[in-house]
């Protein structure tokens, strides 16, 4: 009853967005065509790459499509729903203008994060879906329900991870007057996930990129789950590493909020 | 007389720049995640090969090594985010009431925040060929160093014009915010920040060098691992030339679309 109640007032705040929207068209556009270039500038290249290479650690031309295409939908939906709720946190809490927020009748967090949802960035799943669609049919791949189900299941959890890792990072900024740097860190991580497909970390760099910073997972994990190499260690690994995160984002948003003391944060 | 002005400009920004030494210092230190990137990535790429387009592993660290420090000294980006946002917000007017040109107010600027940055990156580029000693080669004589380093500042400022046009262009479009991050991201591919143009198609490195975003870093990067040096004049020349062509563009530009500057926001 209550998640249909936030759900609810999810459509009202994109139904608000939306039509402050519409009045700059450009802008509009702006996110779809700066994120396109990205993927596009991506694709091309890993297409370099691999006219040097056969592959990257086992994973061919197709499955780095794939991975692209993937990291495209969950980039394209993160910037769509939270994304740029969540990178204003730090502003919020240090002019103490999450006064506001904490007066509503509903969760801060949620209404801080979905307030500025960016309709423009969800185009961007089709260039996203077109290459997924045109890396399942070379390489083979039999479409089942099971296997949809699976990597939907996996989408959602990247998501989440993301928005964790995000929430994680800006909560920071009750405790840090500055926290540039960190942001300009957490830029480095999600450039590191994008570029760079998790098969290629091994032993140690695939303990920090997996575990203890997450961002190595994002793409990889649904992608090797589509094309059949996660195993079951995989999927409760990523579980794992999801809840996780998730307890510790929502345990650090508290202690901050009761740290909280308006703009003399 | 005309010059001091400007070099006044530049001592004023170098002081300023002093109060975001915290976020200088950070940033240069981050940029070895991305030398750590490339090592991973590549490691992997090399296994069972010596060369990949003509690159050995070693080739390969020093190429990204030096790359990172090139591109670190490129904070042109801030020209586009601060003079757009005057523009938009009326601040512009300052510009004209003072004896300087905005364009030469903005070059001596942009090249004392390079100045400010040189030490540090060049401090943080020894620690990581330390870091990566068996992997980092340089063998180039003091001359073609010196050509590259020329090569390199015609790049800067080449650069700075494209940065101050985008900026520019602000009088029309108000927000060129989202034409500045699309420049950035087909930049980085064009100058060779991600990966070494040499790895594209023979036909295709052919047209990049027509265009000056080959020799912005790819260029001088190459001739510090000593390749190409016999096209150092070739380079100097397209350039010079670009350079000429920019600045005749952003006159144009600017004459036409300054018109629609209201002081109060565009």
């Amino acid at each position: 009853m209550k998640l249909l109640r936030y759900f609810k007032f999810c459509g009202m705040l994109l139904k608000f967005k939306l039509s402050r929207q519409m009045v700059y068209g450009f802008n509009f556009w702006a996110a779809f065509f700066v994120d396109l270039t990205v993927f596009l500038i991506q694709i091309a290249v890993f297409s370099a790459i691999f006219l040097q290479v056969d592959t990257i650690n086992g994973w061919n031309r197709y499955q780095m499509i794939f991975f692209v295409g993937t990291f495209t939908i969950i980039d394209s939906l993160y910037m769509a729903t939270y994304f740029f709720g969540v990178i204003g946190i730090p502003e919020k809490v240090q002019s103490g203008k999450l006064d506001i927020y904490l007066t509503k009748p509903v969760n801060p967090l949620f209404l801080v994060s979905f307030e500025n949802m960016d309709f423009g960035s969800l185009l961007l799943t089709i260039p996203g879906m077109m290459m997924i669609g045109y890396s399942v049919v070379n390489l083979g791949i039999t479409l089942s329900l099971p296997k949809i189900i699976g990597y939907l299941a996996l989408l959602i959890m990247m998501l989440i991870l993301m928005y964790d890792l995000m929430v994680l990072v800006r909560s920071a900024a009750f405790w840090f007057t500055s926290i540039n740097s960190l942001q300009e860190f957490e830029n480095e991580m999600v450039y590191f996930s994008f570029r760079i497909p998790g098969v290629v970390f091994k032993g140690f760099t695939k303990l920090v990129f997996y575990i203890i910073l997450p961002y190595g997972l994002m793409a990889t994990i649904p992608t090797q789950f589509f094309t059949g190499l996660l195993d079951m260690k995989g999927w409760l690994m990523t579980i794992a590493v999801c809840g996780v995160f998730t307890y510790i984002s929502q345990f650090v948003w508290r202690k901050g909020l009761a740290r909280y003391a308006s703009a003399s944060s | 007389m005309k010059m001091r002005k400007y070099l006044e400009i530049a001592k004023i920004t170098f002081k300023l720049q002093i109060a975001y030494r915290f976020d200088v210092i950070t940033g240069v230190l981050f940029s070895f995640a991305r030398i750590l990137l490339a090592f991973i990535l590549w490691s992997v790429m090399f296994r069972g090969k010596d060369t990949i387009a003509g690159f050995s592993f070693a080739a390969m660290m020093t190429y990204y090594i030096i790359m990172s420090f090139f591109r670190r000294l490129d904070l042109t980006d801030g020209i586009v985010w601060q003079l757009s946002a005057e523009i938009r917000e009326g601040q512009f007017s300052k510009y004209l009431v003072r004896p300087v040109r905005p364009l030469g107010y903005f070059v001596a600027s942009a090249l004392s925040k390079t100045a400010f940055v040189f030490g540090i990156n060049l401090l943080a580029t020894i620690g990581y060929g330390f870091i990566f000693r068996h992997y980092f080669l340089i063998r180039v004589s003091p001359v073609i160093c010196l050509n590259a380093v020329l090569i390199w500042l015609l790049g800067l400022n080449f650069m700075i014009l494209l940065s101050y046009f985008i900026a520019v262009l602000s009088f029309k479009f108000i927000d060129v915010g989202a034409l500045n991050m699309i420049k950035g991201t087909i930049l980085e591919f064009l100058t060779g920040a991600l990966i070494p143009l040499a790895i594209l198609p023979g036909w295709l490195q052919e047209g990049m060098r027509l265009f000056p975003f080959y020799y912005v870093y790819y260029y001088p990067t190459m001739l510090f691992l000593n390749d190409q040096t016999g096209q150092i004049p070739a380079a100097i020349l397209i350039m010079i030339l670009w350079n000429g062509l920019m600045l005749a563009v952003i006159s144009v530009g600017y004459g036409m679309l300054r018109r629609r500057y209201e002081g109060v926001g565009a």
